[in-house]
Order: structure tokens, then C-alpha cells, then sequence
């Protein structure tokens, strides 16, 4: 009998598995190989040891500790709730490639064209604020303005300008 | 169809089928098994429960998974040391998490001999608990591997090749680990050998 077979009826014989040819066979080898007893022996011995350590100490509420867990795990999670954005954003997603391009698209195109008449109207605005301003009777030449009680009088003209004193002003001083 | 070699399998299959009472039997038959290889393996009895309830859990959660062609044992000691690998990793990463790690030759062990049965035994059984203790605590200085493969094989009974499956290892390597966890074992124990407490175990 060479190792392994030898190895193989060690372990049935552990569990109590060999038919009696083979219990035969097992105990004419050990009988013929003291040094195979021995060692047979100590395994034995050994193995009976370790069956033998005490058990871990076991909760009583074990069992109830695994169920309760279990349950809790088993419960159904409710859904979560989605914004109502999420609703049309789903509806976006389902359309097919070449269209969320498309839309992409006309998008951007929508974005431009409203950003350049933006531009516009914001120009002509300004456009006519300064031809607002512009439209106002000239001014004084920087001359006029050096005398401080012709500045102090520009601002008390009434709206009707008289259009021969700002030319006066606006000569140059003779004196 | 359930085979007839694993009497857990048609409670596994009732399972599957989400039976809780098949669930519950399970677990009442194999915490005990589990526990032990769980508090043999992490060496913290309060891990080990941890260990052992989450086992039972992921037995539930995962039991549509379960093969039938599979032995019952073999699948759920698998699950078992996984999880007290992942407890080992977790606790090398912290260190300083397991404060109450508890180990056999400790006076604190939850796994020594109670007082009154000291005081009171006869001397053959006291020594044969202090040859326990002693297995105990150099069970618990061997590898991982080897403590686990030896405890899988002796205390529940798996077959080599079981016991490969579970470790993830091949034949060879299963009868290796066992080698030599047996032959640490017997190099430690030799005292005891020649008082005969070694044969008063038989």
C-alpha cells in the first residue's frame, strides 16, 4: 500500500466509512509499519482534541437577531421621488439620437438669434439716448466757461434757450 | 431535484423560494459551527457574533445564487471565511478598533474552564482541560490558512477536497496546510504526550 492509498483509508476510517475489505487492509498495514501506527495514532489522538475544544459561547436572542436583520433587509425600499423636471427630462431621453441633435440644435440657433436682437434693440436704445443728448443746443465754448457766473447762469436758462445769448457766450472775449 | 447525500440542500431550495422557516432551521443547525470557525478564525468573541450573524444574512440575501450541486457546508463556510478575512483586513487597517480581542491563554478567554469544575475534578480531567486550553492556544498561533483547514477538516468534518473549495486551494495545498498545522500541534503538545494526557483523550 503506498502513501496515498494508505492516506485514503486514513480518511474513510475517520468517518467511519471503510467496508470490512478494506478495514482488513488498513489494520494489516499499521500492524506491518509501527512508525505508520504511531503516527496514525497521534492524528487520531489529535483530531479527537480539536473536536473536542469547547464551542463558542452562543447569545440566546441569536436566531431572532438573524431574523430581525433579515426582515429588515427584506423590507421593500420605497422609490424615490423624483422632481417634476425629471418628468419631461425622461421624455427627452427617449427620443432617438439624430432628434436630441436636432433639438440641441435649434437650441442653440433659438439662443443666438434672440442674443442678437438683444444686441440690436440694446444698440438702438443707446443710439437714441445719445441722439438724445447730442440733439441739446451746443455747448459754450471752454472760453465761456472760464467766467464762473456764465456756467452758474447756463443752468438757470429756461427751456427756451435764446439762441442769441449762448451765441454771444460762446464768442470769444474781445476785452 | 435535491441531492440525497445533503439533507441541507431541500431546505436550501425552500430558500430560494424565500421559506422562512427553512431559513430559521438552517441557522438553529449551523450558528454553533459558525460562531467557532468565526472566533477561531478573528479571535474576538464579540467580532465573531458580528461575523456569524452577517453570515446567516448573506446566506438569505444570496440564496437564489445558491448551487444545488454544491454541498450546503461547503458553500456556507466559504461565505464564513470570507467575511472573517474581510474582519481581519478591516481590523490590520485599525488597529485600534478591537480593544477586547480575546485570546486562549488568556485568563479573560471566554473559552476556559470555569472555576467550580477546577477546584472540583479529578486530576485526569483537569489535565485533559489544560491540554485543551493548551491546543487552544496554539491553534490560535498557526496561520490562518492552516488553523482554518485544520479546523474545517477535524472539528466539521469537511473532506479534502471540501476543505480546498472553501480556502480556494487545490488539493495538494489543503493536505500541506493540515501537515503542518498537525505536526505544529504535535511539536507543542509533546509534554502532554508523555504524561498521557494524550491518550486519556481517546
Amino acid at each position: 500500500m503506498n502513501d496515498s492509498e494508505f492516506e485514503k483509508l486514513s480518511e474513510k476510517s475517520r468517518r467511519g466509512e471503510l467496508t470490512p475489505d478494506e478495514a482488513a487492509e488498513f489494520r494489516g498495514h499499521l500492524i506491518a509499519h509501527p512508525a505508520a501506527q504511531a503516527a496514525w495514532e497521534e492524528d487520531e489522538a489529535l483530531a479527537q482534541l480539536v473536536a473536542q475544544l469547547p464551542d463558542a459561547p452562543m447569545p440566546s436572542n441569536f436566531t431572532a437577531r438573524v431574523l430581525t436583520e433579515v426582515a429588515r433587509e427584506s423590507r421593500p425600499v420605497p422609490p424615490p421621488v423624483r422632481a417634476a423636471w425629471s418628468g419631461w427630462l425622461a421624455t427627452i431621453f427617449k427620443i432617438t439620437r439624430p432628434q436630441r441633435v436636432a433639438l440641441a440644435a435649434a437650441a442653440v440657433c433659438a439662443g443666438l438669434l434672440t442674443f442678437q436682437q438683444f444686441r440690436a434693440h440694446h444698440r438702438a436704445q443707446v443710439a437714441e439716448s445719445l441722439a438724445k443728448f447730442t440733439g441739446a443746443t451746443e455747448l459754450p465754448g471752454v472760453e465761456a466757461l472760464k467766467d464762473f457766473d456764465a456756467i452758474r447762469r447756463l443752468s438757470l436758462l429756461p427751456a427756451g434757450v435764446d439762441a442769441e445769448l449762448v451765441s454771444a457766450l460762446s464768442q470769444p472775449n474781445d476785452k | 431535484m435535491s441531492d440525497p447525500r445533503d439533507p441541507d440542500a431541500g431546505l436550501m431550495l425552500r430558500v430560494k423560494r424565500g421559506d422562512l422557516q427553512a431559513f430559521e432551521a438552517l441557522v438553529d443547525k449551523y450558528r454553533q459551527p459558525v460562531l467557532n470557525l468565526a472566533f477561531r478564525i478573528v479571535r474576538d468573541a464579540t467580532e465573531a457574533e458580528d461575523v456569524a450573524q452577517t453570515v446567516f444574512v448573506q446566506v438569505w440575501k444570496a440564496a437564489d445564487r445558491y448551487e444545488i450541486s454544491a454541498k450546503f457546508t461547503t458553500w456556507l463556510f466559504t461565505i464564513t471565511r470570507n467575511l472573517c478575512l474581510n474582519e481581519l483586513r478591516r481590523r490590520s487597517r485599525h488597529p485600534a478598533d478591537s480593544l477586547d480581542e480575546t485570546f486562549a491563554d488568556d485568563d479573560e478567554s471566554p473559552l476556559r474552564q470555569p472555576p467550580d469544575l477546577k477546584t472540583c475534578a479529578a486530576p485526569d480531567e483537569l489535565l485533559h482541560a489544560e491540554l485543551l486550553e493548551k491546543v487552544e492556544a496554539v491553534l490560535a498561533h498557526l496561520p490562518e490558512s492552516q488553523r482554518t483547514a485544520l479546523l474545517l477538516h477535524e472539528r466539521e468534518e469537511l473532506s479534502y477536497e471540501e476543505v480546498g473549495r472553501v480556502l480556494g486551494c487545490t488539493l495538494p495545498s489543503v493536505k500541506s496546510l493540515i501537515h503542518r498545522a498537525r505536526e505544529t500541534l504535535k511539536a507543542r503538545l509533546k509534554p502532554y504526550l508523555r504524561t498521557g494526557a494524550w491518550r486519556g483523550a481517546d
